[in-house]
């Protein structure tokens, strides 16, 4: 059991009780221990009566209490007093601490030291209470912030798979409805074609010749049509590594060398995308804000960690001030699990780690 | 009152459970005729023993539904925690009522006690038949084995014996373990009695009873939390 306020809280008020039953035994009164059942049952209540309200019952206790103090009823009613405030004050009855001040003139120095200090306990312990209350709320605070991030990262990761499956469907679509419209039907035909100039090559060889002449003239209609659609898959736009690549040679105010080296094939669509963002936004960054005159960029990849690191010789500031794209950089890469950091120490050094989740989408 | 016949007809089932709470009991009220006679207190002291042992085997049954998740699949029912323990209780006092007032008939028509003796004699027993029940329940709440919970209340029963004056007298312990029994309620109810045979129903025995009363409530609450 971990120890806890309210652990330490259990703990004192069976000392107390104990204590007041020991104080009980030198007198054996039945009154003082009517008193003591009423005060443990009363503990016992606010124990296990989970919706009682504590004030109420707080407020019988020191009634009974008082009662039995100024009536002389109960031998352990000065002792019990210090029980009634160690409680009051655990629950935040601070106006009970006026009590031993008004009574002061009735008891004597021992229980007075006794009640000072039962209600110091008290006091104690409801600021401890309060304090892991508050740590326990703040924990609770950050669990349910990682919890929220976990959920979006999963969820950016199951939106992005299905992106990714429904560009593939689409592009298949594309490239069947081209194959089919323009190439299959020149090919269709030159197939017929050529069917009807095998049946008539024997009677009418000059008409087979200019109907094989035209056949092979729409084949290769067909073929320069499957030529094009092919093209347009390919050279349309670049992707992954090559998209950085053209990135990096396209960008002409900065000298850029760009090197890779690993097997690229298991990264996914949407961590090339942060890749490329990234690369982007420390390109323009260097050129706004540091003026360098060059610009390395290395792309790594091993079996379990794709690094990418954009390193600059320009003027860097050492004062720790990320902007809004950056921040929103780092973000994406937190999302997609890895990590992202700058040094500044030398030369403007941003560094990216990714876990290559080979094969898990 | 469906749980409440339930464990009635589970206590019927276990032999043992009746032999110690009703058989044994109705047998010493008929064949202790000197003792009610001239010494009830003591009569009635060697009742509150047979209680506690008895009350023990009828509440273990609380444990065992408890140990064999039967109580979930009740919980699950539109059955609250208090009514189910209430129900539960009041089938294992069943054998208490009939003995105590088995005993009350006898003391007032064969052992020529007092009517105002009777009376009290028999308000005192019930009000110690309750919080022994509720101290059984209490009891077997810390338990997760019905064997360990029997044994163990076994040691513990003779230690209550000794301590509350039900075996000896506690005038004749040693002084500091006199009035160390005084949180378990046969010291009270020793105390009641005794003052009801030499007083009559004074405010003390009165209040005795009420302390007896105000520990079972106690034991409930303890019980309850438990589990």
């Amino acid at each position: 059991m971990k120890f806890s306020p309210q652990t330490a809280f259990m703990i004192f008020s069976t000392a107390g009780l104990s204590l007041l039953f020991i104080d009980w035994l030198q007198t054996i009164d039945t009154m003082g221990f009517f008193l003591l059942l009423i005060l443990g049952l009363m503990c016992l209540m606010r124990y296990r009566v989970k919706h009682i309200i504590i004030y109420k019952t707080i407020f019988a206790d020191l009634l009974m209490v008082l009662v039995f103090f100024f009536s002389g009823g109960a031998s352990t009613a000065q002792l019990a007093i210090g029980f009634v405030l160690f409680q009051g004050m655990y629950f935040g009855f601070f106006l009970l601490a006026v009590l031993p001040i008004v009574l002061v003139v009735f008891m004597d120095a021992l229980s007075i030291v006794f009640i000072a200090t039962a209600a110091a306990v008290g006091l104690v312990l409801h600021f401890w209470n309060k304090e892991h209350a508050s740590r326990l709320q703040q924990r609770d605070y950050y669990s349910n912030k990682i919890y929220e991030m976990e959920l979006m990262h999963t969820n950016l990761t199951h939106v992005l798979a299905k992106v990714e499956h429904m560009s593939i469907l689409a592009e298949r679509s594309r490239i069947s409805a081209d194959i089919h419209d323009n190439a299959g039907h020149e090919i269709v035909a030159s197939y017929i074609s050529l069917q009807t100039v095998g049946k008539i090559m024997d009677k009418n060889p000059e008409k087979a010749l200019e109907l094989f002449d035209k056949s092979l003239a729409r084949l290769n209609v067909g073929i320069g049509k499957m030529r094009d659609a092919v093209h347009n898959l390919s050279a349309v736009t670049f992707m992954g590594v090559d998209s950085m690549g053209d990135i990096c040679r396209n960008f002409t105010k900065v000298p850029v060398k760009f090197q890779s080296t690993g097997d690229m094939s298991g990264i996914t669509v949407n961590i090339w995308h942060v890749l490329e963002s990234l690369l982007k936004e420390s390109l323009t960054n260097a050129v706004k804000h540091a003026n360098p005159t060059y610009i390395n960029v290395e792309l790594d990849v091993t079996n379990h960690l794709i690094r990418l690191q954009i390193q600059n010789d320009g003027v860097t500031k050492k004062e720790p001030s990320v902007g809004s794209g950056l921040r929103n950089l780092r973000y994406r890469v937190v999302t997609v699990g890895g990590n992202l950091s700058i040094d500044k120490t030398d030369v403007y050094k941003l560094v990216c780690v990714i876990p290559n989740r080979k094969g898990s989408l | 009152m469906t749980i409440f016949k339930f464990a009635l007809l589970r206590n019927l089932r276990s032999p043992v459970s009746y032999l110690a709470g009703l058989m044994v009991p109705v047998v010493l009220i008929f064949s202790m005729t000197s003792v009610w006679t001239n010494a009830p207190v003591m009569g009635m002291a060697n009742l509150v023993m047979l209680m506690l042992l008895s009350s023990n085997l009828l509440v273990a049954l609380v444990l065992e539904d408890r140990i064999d998740g039967s109580i979930m699949k009740i919980m699950i029912s539109p059955v609250s925690m208090v009514h189910y323990v209430f129900q539960n209780l009041l089938a294992a006092i069943i054998p208490f009522v009939i003995q105590i007032a088995l005993l009350g008939i006898m003391g007032y028509l064969h052992y020529n006690w007092a009517i105002q003796f009777t009376i009290g004699a028999v308000v005192a027993l019930f009000i110690c038949g309750v919080t022994t029940a509720a101290f059984s329940f209490c009891w077997n709440m810390f338990f997760k084995s019905k064997s360990s919970s029997r044994y163990a209340f076994l040691f513990v029963m003779a230690l209550i014996l000794l301590l509350s004056g039900v075996l000896v007298p506690i005038e004749a312990l040693p002084g500091l373990l006199q009035h160390a029994g005084a949180i378990l309620h046969p010291y009270w109810f020793i105390r009641a009695v005794i003052t009801l045979a030499e007083y009559g129903m004074t405010a003390q025995f009165w209040l005795y009873n009420t302390i007896v009363l105000l520990i079972g409530t106690g034991f409930l609450l303890l019980g309850g939390k438990a589990n």
